[in-house]
């Protein structure tokens, strides 16, 4: 999800038709320039180099969505697709959540996030939280920084708490539902859900990956 | 044939008289057959070259690969069309959720965002294709992308 205004101007963004190491190319009809998907940069045109400032988003099911945000509108056309219901989405979907920033990138593979729900993390210096809920298959990345203080979280994505203060955590609007820092809203980062493959070809360098703590040992991440 | 005394006169004038429907079964199909191996013949060329140019095309793009000597950069960007360019899609609308109840089911998966207070979810069975990977909306008051 990407705002489409660059340099105080609102570009109409299409599909080109043209793929770049299997990864869509978008092209805007004010300037004709073609747009990297998966970086969110104009790589060719007028525009080169420019970049549309990413919106976090999240991919969610609808039920979950709807249950956190009564009042949300929803965009309908007829279908192209069944795939994507919560029965297709097992473990072994080869997806990542990844982030990228300032020519640095960190993944988390979601496998992985089955059994580590709540990983508190690094990406850089920016602490970060990772929370992974099954049953809406959704992965969400926050910084974990509050009122200039890191927040290390605990639980699962039902019941998440932060250690520090005690306070109850909704997983997907990251807003505090209950203690001390109650109405307190994280920050979401825009974590980028990708096949690993299309991924990796595109973040080669300064590029790491979470591995979950060893057995024994939760603490020491 | 033993003797060539043997054909009468008469059945050899006759025989003409037979023969121009035969030849032209005959032009016809000798037609037909040549024009088939001259399609075919036609076709094989063209899948030829057809494979010849997928075949310099994928070296081309080996050569061009993304990887750690190859970063993505407008230097090494190299784009491949693959279906022509589709229109910008519109026609999309923006339900409620009660209005939603039997046009999107609880159990499929969307893309979905708040801006500034509003949210909007997009089904990903109805964003998937061609024709619909970009959605040019405004919500919160920003123009955005919804695109996946």
């Amino acid at each position: 999800m990407y705002a489409r205004k660059v340099n105080g101007r609102t570009l109409t963004l299409g599909v080109s038709g043209k793929l770049w190491e299997g990864s869509l190319i978008m092209i805007d009809s004010e300037s004709e320039s073609s747009w990297s998907h998966m970086l969110g940069e104009a790589m060719r045109g007028p525009l080169q180099g420019e970049k549309l400032t990413p919106i976090p988003s999240v991919m969610t099911s609808w039920k979950t969505w709807k249950s956190e945000h009564p009042a949300t509108t929803v965009c309908v056309m007829p279908r192209t697709s069944s795939v994507y219901v919560l029965a297709d989405m097992d473990r072994d979907r080869g997806h990542v959540i990844g982030l990228s920033q300032d020519g640095r990138s960190r993944t988390w593979d979601i496998s992985l996030l089955h059994d580590h729900p709540v990983v508190n993390d690094m990406f850089g210096k920016l602490p970060v939280l990772v929370v992974f809920h099954q049953p809406s298959y959704t992965t969400v990345i926050y910084d974990r920084t509050v009122a200039g203080k890191t927040l290390t979280f605990e639980g699962t994505p039902g019941e998440l708490d932060d250690r520090d203060t005690g306070s109850r955590w909704n997983f997907l609007t990251g807003v505090a539902e209950s203690g001390p820092l109650k109405g307190t809203k994280l920050t979401q980062l825009h974590g980028i859900i990708s096949d690993a493959a299309a991924w990796e070809i595109y973040h080669s360098v300064n590029s790491t990956t979470w591995h979950p703590p060893a057995r024994g040992n939760p603490d020491k991440r | 044939m033993t003797s060539s005394q043997e054909p009468s006169e008469d059945k050899t004038l006759k025989q003409p008289r037979s023969h121009p429907l035969k030849r032209a079964l005959l032009l016809l199909s000798i037609i037909i057959v040549a024009t088939g191996c001259g399609a075919y013949l036609i076709s094989w060329g063209g899948e030829y070259r057809q494979r010849q140019a997928a075949r310099a095309l994928s070296r081309e793009m080996e050569k061009h690969m993304l990887g750690v000597d190859n970063p993505p950069s407008p230097e090494s960007f190299f784009p491949v069309e693959v279906v022509p360019r589709p229109p910008t899609v519109t026609g999309w609308q923006i339900v409620s959720v009660k209005q939603a109840i039997g046009l999107v089911d609880a159990d499929e998966l969307v893309l979905a965002v708040e801006i500034n207070g509003e949210a909007r979810a997009y089904p990903l069975n109805m964003m998937t294709g061609p024709e619909r990977e970009v959605f040019n909306d405004t919500l919160g008051g920003r123009a955005i992308a919804a695109t996946w």
